[in-house]
């Protein structure tokens, strides 16, 4: 009989929870996984080009020749190709012999050679803040809110709590007109959200003091003198960070970032990205180039360890699919040969090219049905991704949509190739590996699924 | 770890107390989040303790409230950013200063186009029967002119307004409710009398403040409780709730039939709404709530932030009962081929340690439609549906098989003996069957009577001013603090006033 | 260790075996199906859970919002950028971060000292404008003035209005900060700046961005 608890019952269940309540308090993330660190220095770039894309048209083509508009209620697919302008309507060849693309990948096609493409995966969402929170924190979202922290978080996190100082940026972690959560992982890991180039200044640069250095020095001796550290933890990283943001603001970092400078270092991202002298105020942070180059300097700068940035936010395609879809994804994966091309052209310190130490993702929050409404197309769970850079197999293609209405496909997930017994690749597959690829092999994120190690190189 | 206790239990320098003045400055930092003036530091000594005039006059000021509520926030997370909490349809958009509807698909005529704005800037004439004459342009769509209209968000001004969208027919003569979502389809149909039942642009204005008025909603709750000295347990187990103009306009007008997210069927009886305008935005009227609804747990500032019941419930046992629920330190174990299709987690390995409290805590939300703000009416929507059972172990029928579902019927084969049943109800064990229906004030109620509530906001209360965690040699504190906060009749105010009076807080660097 | 115990507590409490089956599935079953039983406030375990082994209290800074606050009515200047960038430095915007932080971090010093620049340039400047009665900072003294009593006086008003530490004008701590003012007159040679140089001193130190 389910009669009420004892009270020693009660009390069981009292002590049950102040354990759970313990553990939690413990901040379990440090506490289970304190010796698992990055053993690899690496950087990453996460990429969005939000709206939801029509994978059909760049990264999971299918033939016109098969998939032909008067067989599209056998196969459940409609290319809708014959709505496209007449020069965009065949596949295009990328410079890896078995990997085409769609009509609209632009300059992406020569750059196969160095992406690991996944098709057929599924963010198991059909709305956009659903999606884009799978994709940001590779876990379920909470309805439409976002659970546990951003993977840029979680990495950012991995390296600036770990002792080798060589390991921690000075904006650790930086989001340019994108989300970003940090809901359990250290304060410094939290994204430094941008919306302009002149809030990165606010960050970098300092307000002149209203007297000279001199002076400066003698306040900053009386702070030292008449402050011990030693009487508490927080004074003693009161003043350290003192010392820190002042060091900060003296390094000229604004130069870095400037696109209007005219160092050699931003004339030469000026022209990797294909920008002109003074869009700062005109075009700036509107153009995917702006906002790629930003991130690119970021990293080769060294302020930064991880970027996530929205390359473009103009791709959900309910009406004027024909007129809008292709050119917007265009301009994303232009955007996005540039970013690659720049990185590689920078060398490493450490050998070879940034490209060789920074890792790329470029997703979008979902896919796009693949059946035509008009001159439109609805949401789509089914989606496609890519990386590229350090630790990626490149020139490599990661599992399939299907041949009937280009659904999710189960995969193996140490080879890539199509499995009955595999798993449908998610986000968080993705985000397993890409700590797997450092060197973190135990669960940090609380991921609960193993890594897709088949975009490992 | 018996050394790593001791350790920390040996003095330290700044556990010493505070001098008077340093003292004042902290509790006027927590208490009203700003500086004390020089007249006020002027009020106390070296070792004295505040002046009670001062600290009462500081604990009945406007910057108290703003720090009471500045802290629930940090609770409530109330803050909420993308809600379409009206139907897509109804949203319109402005083009040289008029007023319409997007896509109205009649206004294509015999072409294939929908201009924008798709009237042009000329007045409407109507038929005898007040209905618009459109003409037909030289590519074939219709053009009707445009008329001016009182729109309720701005009764000071006339704008112009899409002479279709002017109209104010409730019911269309194909019998449309024009404030449905089929509305917008029927030329009849139309935004109602001032617009009544159109927003006027999704994500600006009269949708903005909407929105804001449902975390705002929240804070005057909170905020009664302070100024009326009313028990905080009300938080939890008010039996009324307060609108505003804004919000009574929306529960009126423009929820009906939503895209996305259910506002429908309110937390009260509509028969007792308010008769508010739009305008009366800082105008909060007291109505009962329905017996489902608690406190603020029921209100559209709390579910839209938290959108599913699970999460709603976590939400509650962190904030509220300072239970954490966490996975286990080794991970999950590997599921079992068995395990993979069962969907009570509760019976699940590893799951079972969090979901074992988590689900059925959470099932008292369970009529509360998740991504949404509306209580799922017991009649309509019973907890078993024969006929959504029937429709799945028929077979597939399309159109059954999408109503069942989104009534919110399982429907799917691989519920197994659980098709038919409601998802509010369909994990539930006997015992818990009448969760959903009866809400969360029960619960609340319970664990108010047991202490676990008024303790948990002890500790979260002193864990905020203190600035740490309680520990050990706050145990009988906390004990004395909790007694008194219930004794108190559970008032916030004293309960701020004994922390900040206490040596505890004092004992600070 | 510590994690070892309480997960052994965890797991002594849930393998309890005078639990039947039933009652460990559905922990609130017996919420909903007995009276509500009023608390005895003398029970021994009232407020008893959560408690975690001594932690010692540690300053905390103040949130932004107290920040800006307290730096507008200390010089009437409002410094915007703080609440602009408010994400990294630790105030939560209930969406995307759901955590208030109060530690001392590298963004907080470097807006701080951006504030005391800005907020003290123009503190100090609207002071030379200013009445006794309107002034702010220079309250026992007047601008130009650098004369020892009337400087340590001032001070003391000072350490009081912005660090809540009350002293005699011959403190050793009023002593330390008349020494600072000193050299700073001596290598500008103009009070109005060295007072400058005080306030930013003054907000950088953490006895006022910090309790």
């Amino acid at each position: 009989m389910k009669g009420k608890f004892t009270r020693r019952q009660l009390l069981r269940h009292g002590i049950a929870l102040g354990a759970l309540t313990s553990m939690g308090r413990l901040s379990l993330p440090s506490v289970a996984y304190a010796n698992s660190g990055p053993t690899i220095d690496r950087n990453f770039i996460f990429c969005h080009m939000a709206g939801g894309w029509d994978t059909f048209l760049g990264l999971d083509p299918k033939d016109p020749d098969i998939f032909t508009d008067e067989r599209k209620y056998e196969t459940r697919i409609e290319l809708g190709f014959h709505m496209l302008p007449s020069n965009r309507r065949s596949l295009i060849q990328s410079n890896v012999p078995d990997i085409v693309f769609g009509p609209y990948i632009g300059k992406l096609k020569d750059y196969a050679d160095k992406m690991a493409i996944i098709r057929g995966m599924s963010v198991d969402s059909l709305g956009h803040k659903a999606g884009a929170a799978r994709f940001i924190t590779g876990k379920p979202p909470s309805g439409n809110n976002a659970r546990g922290s951003s993977m840029a978080t979680i990495l950012a996190d991995r390296y600036e709590t770990q002792a080798d100082a060589d390991m921690h940026r000075l904006i650790s972690n930086l989001c340019i007109r994108t989300s970003s959560y940090n809901t359990d992982r250290i304060p410094k890991a939290t994204g430094t959200k941008l919306w302009s180039l002149d809030d990165l200044f606010d960050f970098v640069e300092g307000v002149d003091a209203p007297f000279d250095s001199t002076v400066s020095s003698q306040i900053d001796q009386f702070l030292q003198d008449n402050v011990d550290p030693s009487r508490s933890e927080f004074l003693d990283k009161a003043l350290a960070f003192k010392v820190k943001a002042k060091e900060m603001t003296g390094l000229n970092l604004r130069e870095k970032f400037d696109m209007d400078g005219s160092t050699a270092e931003i004339l030469a991202a000026r022209d990797a990205f294909e920008l002109g002298y003074n869009e700062r105020n005109t075009v700036g942070f509107n153009d995917p180039n702006y906002r790629l180059a930003t991130a690119a300097r970021a990293i080769v700068s060294g302020v930064s360890r991880c970027v996530s940035v929205e390359v473009i936010g103009t791709l959900d395609s309910h009406f004027d699919w024909s007129r809008d879809q292709g050119r917007e994804q265009q301009k994303g994966f232009d955007a996005m040969a540039n970013l690659i091309a720049y990185l590689d052209s920078i060398p490493h310190s450490n050998g070879g090219s940034y490209l060789d130490h920074t890792t790329i993702l470029c997703f979008s929050e979902m896919g796009r049905k693949p059946m035509l409404i008009n001159d439109g197309r609805n949401h789509n769970r089914n989606t496609s991704c890519f990386l590229a850079g350090a630790g990626i197999a490149g020139g490599t293609i990661i599992g399939a949509s299907s041949d009937i209405g280009a659904g999710c496909q189960k995969v193996d997930l140490t080879t890539g190739t199509l499995s009955a017994t595999g798993d449908i690749v998610r986000p968080e597959h993705i985000h397993r590996a890409l700590l797997h690829g450092i060197g973190v092999t135990d669960d940090v994120a609380d991921l609960r699924v193993s890594p897709l190690t088949a975009i490992l190189s | 770890m018996f050394a790593l206790c001791m350790a920390s239990l040996v003095a330290h320098a700044d556990d010493e107390l505070m001098s008077g003045t340093r003292y004042l400055r902290s509790v006027s930092l927590d208490v009203l989040g700003r500086l004390p003036t020089i007249e006020e530091y002027e009020q106390i000594g070296d070792d004295e303790g505040i002046p009670e005039e001062l600290l009462d006059e500081w604990l009945d000021s406007e910057a108290f409230h703003q720090q009471v509520l500045y802290y629930h926030n940090l609770l409530l997370l109330n803050d909420l950013e993308f809600v379409k909490f009206q139907n897509f349809v109804h949203y319109m958009d402005t083009s040289n200063d008029i007023f319409y509807i997007k896509r109205r698909n009649f206004r294509k005529g015999t072409s294939n186009l929908i201009h924008n704005p798709p009237c042009g800037d000329f007045e409407a004439t109507l038929d005898s029967q007040g209905r618009p004459i459109a003409t037909v342009k030289p590519d074939g769509s219709l053009d009707e002119g445009y008329r001016w209209v009182t729109p309720y968000w701005d009764p000071s001004t006339q704008v112009k307004v899409c002479a279709f969208e002017a109209q104010e027919t409730e019911v269309s003569s194909s019998g449309r409710d024009c404030k449905a979502s089929e509305g917008p389809a029927d030329p009849e149909c139309d935004c109602g009398p001032n617009l009544n039942w159109c927003t006027p642009k999704f994500g600006y204005g009269v949708y903005h403040e909407i929105v804001n008025d449902f975390d705002e909603q929240i804070n005057q709750h909170i905020r009664k409780i302070l100024t009326e000295e009313r028990p905080y347990t009300e938080l939890f187990t008010g039996d009324w709730l307060l609108l505003n103009g804004p919000l009574t306009h929306m529960y009126n007008y423009l929820v009906f039939h939503p895209h996305g997210t259910d506002m429908e069927h309110p937390p009260f009886d509509r028969n007792l709404t308010p008769d508010l305008s739009y305008q009366q935005n800082e105008t909060w009227i007291e109505i009962p709530s329905i017996e489902a609804n608690s406190g603020i747990f029921g209100l559209p500032g709390f579910l839209l932030r938290f959108h599913t019941d699970r999460r709603r419930a976590e939400r509650v046992l962190s904030e509220f009962m300072c239970i954490e629920l966490t996975p286990p330190p080794a991970g999950l174990p590997e599921s079992t081929e068995d395990e993979l299709f069962e969907a009570d987690l509760r019976q699940l390995n590893g799951c079972a340690s969090c979901h074992g409290l988590l689900d059925p805590v959470a099932s008292f939300w369970g009529r509360w439609s998740e991504v949404g703000g509306s209580r799922i009416p017991l009649a309509e929507y019973p907890s078993f549906s024969d006929e959504c059972n029937q429709i799945a172990r028929n077979g597939y029928d399309r159109n059954g098989y999408a109503k069942c579902w989104q009534e919110g019927y399982l429907v799917e084969p691989y519920w197994g003996e659980k098709v038919g049943w409601h998802k509010a109800h369909a994990q539930l064990y006997d015992a818990e069957q009448n969760y959903p229906i009866e809400g969360p004030r029960r619960f609340f109620q319970q664990n108010i009577a047991n202490g676990k509530i008024p303790a948990c906001v002890v500790q979260k209360a002193s864990k905020q001013l203190l600035g740490r965690d309680l520990n050990n040699r706050d145990t009988e504190w906390k004990q004395d603090i909790t007694r008194q906060f219930i004794q108190n009749n559970y008032n916030y105010v004293e309960l701020i006033r004994s922390i900040v009076t206490s040596e505890q807080y004092r004992r600070r660097q | 260790m510590r994690v070892l115990l309480m997960m052994t507590l965890g797991m002594i409490a849930c393998d309890g075996g005078e639990a039947n089956l039933e009652e460990k599935k559905s922990p609130t079953a017996y919420l909903m199906n007995d009276p509500i039983e009023k608390l005895e406030l003398e029970d021994e375990n009232l407020g008893t859970e959560s408690i975690v082994p001594v932690q010692r209290r540690d300053r905390r800074r103040m949130n932004v919002f107290q920040l800006n606050k307290a730096l507008l009515d200390l010089t009437g200047h409002d410094y915007v950028q703080l609440l602009d960038a408010r994400g990294p430095l630790g105030q939560p915007d209930y969406r995307e971060i759901t955590r208030e932080v109060r530690e001392p971090e590298l963004f907080f010093q470097k807006f701080l000292q951006d504030a005391a620049h800005s907020n003290c340039d123009f503190l100090l400047d609207a002071e030379l404008e200013a009445t006794l009665e309107e002034r702010r900072f220079l309250k026992h003294i007047e601008p130009n003035d650098t004369a020892e009593a009337e400087v340590k006086e001032n001070l003391a008003f000072l350490l009081l209005r912005y660090h809540g530490h009350r002293h005699e004008n011959d403190a050793q701590e009023v002593e330390n900060w008349y020494t600072l003012f000193s050299n700073i007159q001596q290598s500008t040679a103009d009070s109005q700046t060295t007072w400058k140089a005080i306030c930013v001193a003054l907000i950088r130190h953490p006895d006022f961005y910090s309790y």
